[in-house]
């Protein structure tokens, strides 16, 4: 067994109290957190008093749940009741969850403890963290570089082995970014897997909840937690919990697409490589690699943009210093104050997706912009269709490139947005992805993503995992990382 | 960076204002600049072929997703306010609307 699941059976033997364990994490949090910044906030007070609760409960006999005592970080995205979740912005800093979200509900049901709030970019808006209005968070491998984004800080806790398990966001690979950039597993469900209630929205159409841990059996732990229908969350689909697949051996009868354009040559060398080579440890494992194609990969990019940008314009339209939040007087009229609070609380690149969403809806415009991504859209989705009717799971690397420097390229958004070929077709397409680490490139992980039918979510991870029984680099540890002490 | 025209000042200028966004007129152009690279990556996206087809607004198209119809509470007015810039005891206060804007 495996960290968070390890861990549960240790607290449930009695062989490690809850607060023991909370202690131990927080103690690992202390000695990383001066370098690596994963945190928001920290909620010491609260894990503490949780954990003896928890382990005054193991005394009474009650069935521990299947998380018990296990220790999670959330995403500052997340609500977590009278906890600040600033989203990574100036706008919302100080800002309570008068709530719970569903799916932390469901988490604290399960019996985890949640010991903090992690660092991301402004309200997602980022793939290294670097947006973040409270400085960024710094890769485990490597300092000099981020581990990717927008759930910077959740993938970092996890991979530092602050924490077994942490909770992201997916909305155009904030999950399966990170997570290949920092070496472990991160699963971005099928949209309206799992219930958006309590996650501050950026993209209502393709946000998703994800799961971030070391391995593929613990993420199917924390998404049969998470996943399920809620009626607070009308874009549920209504399907019970998530259902691991049963245990396998090998890969017989699995048919592996391998798309034409996931192979391009923007596709760093080392990174080719390590994909390649899992893909002939999936053949040795008896999967069928088959030559897919999926046209639109290059136009999804553009078209992800124009549609996410639209909906945070409308989503983001709430921060306008009234309910909560930062509030900048202005002029002294009620427009100016939503002008100027806006103005001053929101970073650089929350600014710019205000002003390209608010563009390509705005009259004149909203036809050739946004109605044609919205129909490109379902060409990205139909490519998919298409591969899915003569294989079972699409393979191919998560990110062109092994985790980048800090500075390299914040201040150049094209360049930016268009690295990126590989995740927002899946969010578009509303498709299941898991990216696990498959290797390693000028010593920094390299990352598999693996893609799904929607719905498929099961079948995805159980191909995860059976890859992980039979490979060793999702066991690979950064430098310094404190896995094997607190949670082996 | 190149010299941006007038015409893509005055459309930043003007979808900041739709967008209730304060920019300082300082930062206008280079914003226009930075816009207009942006959309001109972008514009790959007016030459593919969408004759015929429907836009997709979201993956799992579900409609008509309803729940009974029974009242239940929302959220009590104090957890309503706590995060309040300015509040009264029942409202949150604004700058007066009336008579101006």
């Amino acid at each position: 067994m495996d960290g968070a699941l390890a861990l549960r059976e240790q607290i449930v033997s009695g062989e490690r109290s809850v607060e023991q364990v909370v202690a131990d994490t927080f103690a690992t949090i202390d000695a990383l957190e001066p370098r690596l910044h994963a945190f928001t906030t920290l909620d010491r007070q609260g894990a503490t008093t949780r954990a003896r609760a928890l382990d005054r409960e193991l005394g009474t006999g009650a069935t521990p749940g299947p998380l018990f005592g296990v220790p999670i970080a959330l995403k500052a995205n997340m609500c977590f009741e009278g906890r600040e979740s600033n989203c990574g912005s100036r706008i919302l800093a100080g800002y309570r969850a008068p709530y719970n979200a569903t799916f932390v509900q469901r988490v604290l049901d399960a019996g985890a403890v949640v010991v903090g709030m992690t660092n991301m970019d402004e309200f997602a808006f980022g793939s290294s963290g670097e947006n973040s209005a409270f400085g960024p968070t710094f890769n485990p491998w490597d300092a000099t570089r981020t581990p990717g984004g927008s759930s910077a800080g959740s993938a970092a806790a996890v991979a530092a082995g602050m924490v077994p398990l942490a909770l992201g966001s997916d909305t155009g690979g904030s999950v399966r970014q990170p997570a290949a950039l920092c070496g472990i597993s991160g699963f971005k469900p099928s949209y309206g897997r799992v219930s958006r209630f309590g996650l501050i929205m950026f993209g209502s159409s393709l946000d998703c909840v994800g799961a971030f841990a070391r391995s593929v059996r613990e993420v199917e732990a924390l998404m049969s937690v998470i996943s399920g229908a809620d009626e607070r969350d009308s874009t549920c689909v209504p399907l019970p919990p998530l259902d691991a697949e049963p245990e396998a051996h090998d890969l017989r009868g699995l048919r592996v697409g391998v798309p034409d354009e996931y192979f391009a040559d923007a596709l760093e060398s080392g990174v080719r490589e390590a994909v390649e080579s899992a893909l002939r440890e999936m053949q040795q494992l008896g999967a069928e690699l088959v030559r897919v194609t999926l046209p639109h990969t290059n136009v999804a990019v553009p078209t992800y943009y124009v549609i996410a940008t639209a909906e945070a314009s409308s989503n983001l339209a709430r921060y306008d210093g009234v309910r909560y939040g930062a509030r900048v007087e202005g002029d002294g009229s009620l427009q100016g104050m939503f002008a100027a609070t806006r103005g001053a609380s929101f970073g650089r690149e929350a600014r710019r997706r205000m002003l390209l969403g608010t563009f390509v809806l705005s009259s004149g415009y909203y036809d050739a912009w946004y109605q044609r991504a919205l129909k490109v859209r379902r060409l990205v989705a139909r490519d998919f269709a298409r591969a899915f009717e003569s294989v079972d799971v699409i393979a191919g690397p998560t990110n062109p490139t092994v985790a980048f420097s800090l500075g390299e390229r914040v201040d150049d958004p094209v360049a930016m947005y268009m690295s990126d070929v590989l995740s927002p077709p899946i969010n578009l397409a509303g498709l299941p992805g898991l990216s696990i680490p498959c290797g390693f490139a000028e010593e920094l992980p390299v990352g598999l993503q693996l893609i799904g039918p929607a719905l498929a979510d099961a079948r995805v991870l159980r191909v995860g995992r059976v890859y992980q029984q039979h490979t060793a680099h999702h066991l690979r540890v950064p430098p310094g990382a404190r896995v094997a002490e607190a949670h082996a | 960076m190149s010299e941006p025209r007038r015409e893509d000042i005055e459309l930043v200028a003007a979808t900041a204002a739709l967008a209730r966004i304060e920019i300082p007129e300082a930062e206008l152009p280079a914003l226009a600049s930075e816009f207009s690279r942006i959309l001109e990556a972008f514009r790959v996206l007016q030459a593919v072929d969408v004759a015929g087809v429907e836009p997709l607004l979201h993956a799992t198209e579900l409609v008509d997703v309803l729940r009974a119809d029974q009242p239940r509470p929302g959220l009590e007015r104090e957890r309503v306010l706590e995060n309040a810039p300015d509040r009264t005891p029942e409202f949150f206060r604004v700058p007066k609307t009336v008579g101006g804007d």
